[in-house]
């Protein structure tokens, strides 16, 4: 009888640990200056900027335009060579 | 071979357009990519936009803060100044009013101050004596419906905290006023659904459901505190907090900045939000409120509140917080969720079979996703927790020191500047929003052309081209082996 009383205390107790921190929203002066710098800890910038300028990102891209530069070279030389034939 | 001209430009042509069809297939794999176009946006996600205009909306950076404690508590020596400073201005106005005036509204919300500060100081009886003494003298004045919100609300805190210990051994009147103390926070919450913006409504969902869970505690390892089931699989992997598809593909992101500079009610971004709770058999097993699943930020935001203004850190709190988590896909989150509630393993049910249990749930859940991110060091990881608790709980402690310093000092509470010398030295404890609550785009205005490999396509038909040229030149300038000419 003592250790289903015991038990019952103790899960009592337990209980208003449990439930008193479901002592949620207790509305006192506190609470409207508590909301508003919980608001004002957490902005969000949401920004904007130019396509990624990582490293491996302008290597790729001086490889792209290396690639169209040489290209393009090359099309103008194989026209000037064919031009510049001996008849 | 000799060739005219008009017919060798003709050759190296066909050679340019073969090596540029060759190149095409080169670039195709990715060898030589066009230059990137366009810019790098940011925008909102769902859950940004809150459950009612001007309310507050959820950042991951809350649910990291409140499992490491890093946010600011009172002590006991400022409830203890502030119940003082009360007492005092109530007893000043009761002489001031005239026969027959009413109380003003400052007479009642010093009485929700008097009693929310008895109940801080653990004396919950007393403190829903001075609110039914207050809602006696609203109801006997006339008041109705929203009047009576803050009434209702702290009533029914403090019955609830008050009479749980009683009711569960059996005690009849204590359990009646648990009951009471329930249906005053439903009357809040009917009275004003908007207050907390809407958080309040999942404390009356943990009540109820550790009410259900004494009559059966196998509940407890069936669901958590809102009804999201335990003994699902769950592979967070592959789960977000929002539909990306859509929000990404028809501009919604883009719209939700425009809406957020004068936010509505009844907006379509919310039905992009993930939803989490209120599980299978949840209704038949528990008799809630809660009844199906909803917008994953709401329990957050409601549990995140009960954390940092109610009593604190819960296991069952932050159990749900890890199922969650795990159910939008936050799995850092999710991990240091269970690792907080295996914590306080000690205090989520008397029974030590089903505090085993709990660790073991929660354990198991730590190791799903440590499989899922076998490069990082979890060991690290964890020391890394404990070194970011012990720091939230320090600034929790000086925090209080400096208040009981400031007050024994004779400075005022309710002095503006009271906190500027402790911000000044430790700075702001919140995190700051990190890209976990952003949406990231690269915006691309010439997003209708293809996006053609032209560098490789130039590069080979240009080789191609040359080659041919220059076998061309060649051979036309080998000499004639065959003599035309008489011997």
């Amino acid at each position: 009888m003592r250790q289903l009383l015991s038990g019952g205390f103790l899960s009592g107790m337990l209980m208003i640990i449990l439930t008193g921190s479901a002592a949620a929203c207790i509305n006192d002066r506190e609470v409207a200056n508590s909301e508003r710098e919980f608001k004002s800890h957490y902005k969000t910038n949401y920004q904007e900027q130019p396509s990624i300028e990582s490293p491996e990102h302008l290597k790729n891209q001086l490889l792209a335009y290396g690639a169209t530069g040489l290209g393009s070279v090359l099309l103008l030389g194989s026209v000037v060579v064919t031009l510049k034939r001996p008849s | 071979m000799h060739l005219s001209k008009p017919k060798a430009l003709g050759l190296i042509s066909i050679a340019g357009f073969v090596g540029l069809i060759i190149g095409g297939c080169a670039g195709l794999h990715g060898w030589f990519s066009p230059p990137a176009r366009g810019h790098i946006k940011e925008f909102p996600l769902p859950h940004h936009v809150a459950q009612y205009p001007a309310g507050v909306s959820l950042r991951f950076a809350m649910v990291h803060d409140v499992l490491t404690e890093r946010f600011a508590k009172h002590g006991k020596a400022y409830y203890r100044k502030r119940n003082r400073l009360v007492d005092n201005e109530l007893q000043e106005l009761k002489p001031k009013r005239k026969p027959g005036e009413n109380p003003s509204d400052r007479y009642f919300a010093l009485l929700d101050d008097q009693g929310a500060g008895l109940e801080a100081l653990g004396d919950s009886d007393g403190a829903a004596r001075v609110l039914r003494a207050k809602l006696r003298e609203q109801e006997a004045l006339g008041y109705k419906s929203k009047q009576l919100y803050t009434t209702y609300a702290n009533l029914g805190t403090f019955l609830i905290h008050g009479n749980f210990v009683k009711a569960r051994t059996g005690d009849l009147s204590a359990k009646e006023q648990l009951r009471e103390g329930l249906s005053f926070i439903h009357k809040s919450i009917e009275v004003n659904p908007e207050a907390h913006f809407g958080r309040e409504v999942w404390q009356a969902v943990a009540v109820e459901f550790m009410l259900a869970a004494i009559d059966d505690p196998g509940l407890l390892m069936k669901y958590d505190m809102v009804g999201n089931r335990l003994d699902q699989t769950i592979d967070p992997s592959g789960l977000r907090a929002f539909n990306a598809e859509d929000w990404g593909r028809f501009g919604m992101g883009r719209d939700a900045v425009r809406y957020l500079e004068n936010p509505q009610p009844n907006n379509p971004y919310r039905g992009m939000i993930t939803k989490v709770g209120a599980a299978d058999d949840w209704n038949k097993a528990v008799n809630t409120s809660h009844s199906k699943p909803v917008p994953f930020d709401e329990p957050t935001l409601g549990i995140i509140g009960m954390w940092r203004l109610g009593g604190g850190a819960n296991p069952h709190f932050a159990l749900a917080l890890g199922e969650i988590m795990m159910r939008v896909g936050q799995r850092f989150l999710a991990w240091t969720a269970y690792e907080r509630a295996v914590g306080m393993a000690d205090r989520f049910w008397p029974d030590s079979g089903i505090q085993e249990k709990f660790v073991e749930h929660c354990r198991k859940r730590q190791s799903i996703i440590e499989k899922q991110l076998p490069s990082e060091s979890w060991t690290e990881r964890r020391q890394q927790f404990q070194d970011e608790l012990d720091f939230g709980r320090r600034y929790q402690a000086d925090y209080q020191d400096y208040e009981a310093k400031q007050i024994k000092g004779g400075a005022s509470i309710e002095d503006s500047h009271f906190y500027d010398a402790f911000h000044a030295k430790h700075g702001p404890i919140a995190s700051p929003v990190g890209q976990e609550d952003k949406f990231v785009i690269n915006e691309d205005p010439y997003h209708w052309m293809p996006s053609v490999p032209y560098p490789a396509m130039l590069l080979f038909a240009g080789l191609f081209a040359f080659v041919a040229a220059c076998l061309l030149r060649v051979t036309s300038s080998a000499p004639n082996m065959v003599s035309t000419s008489p011997p």
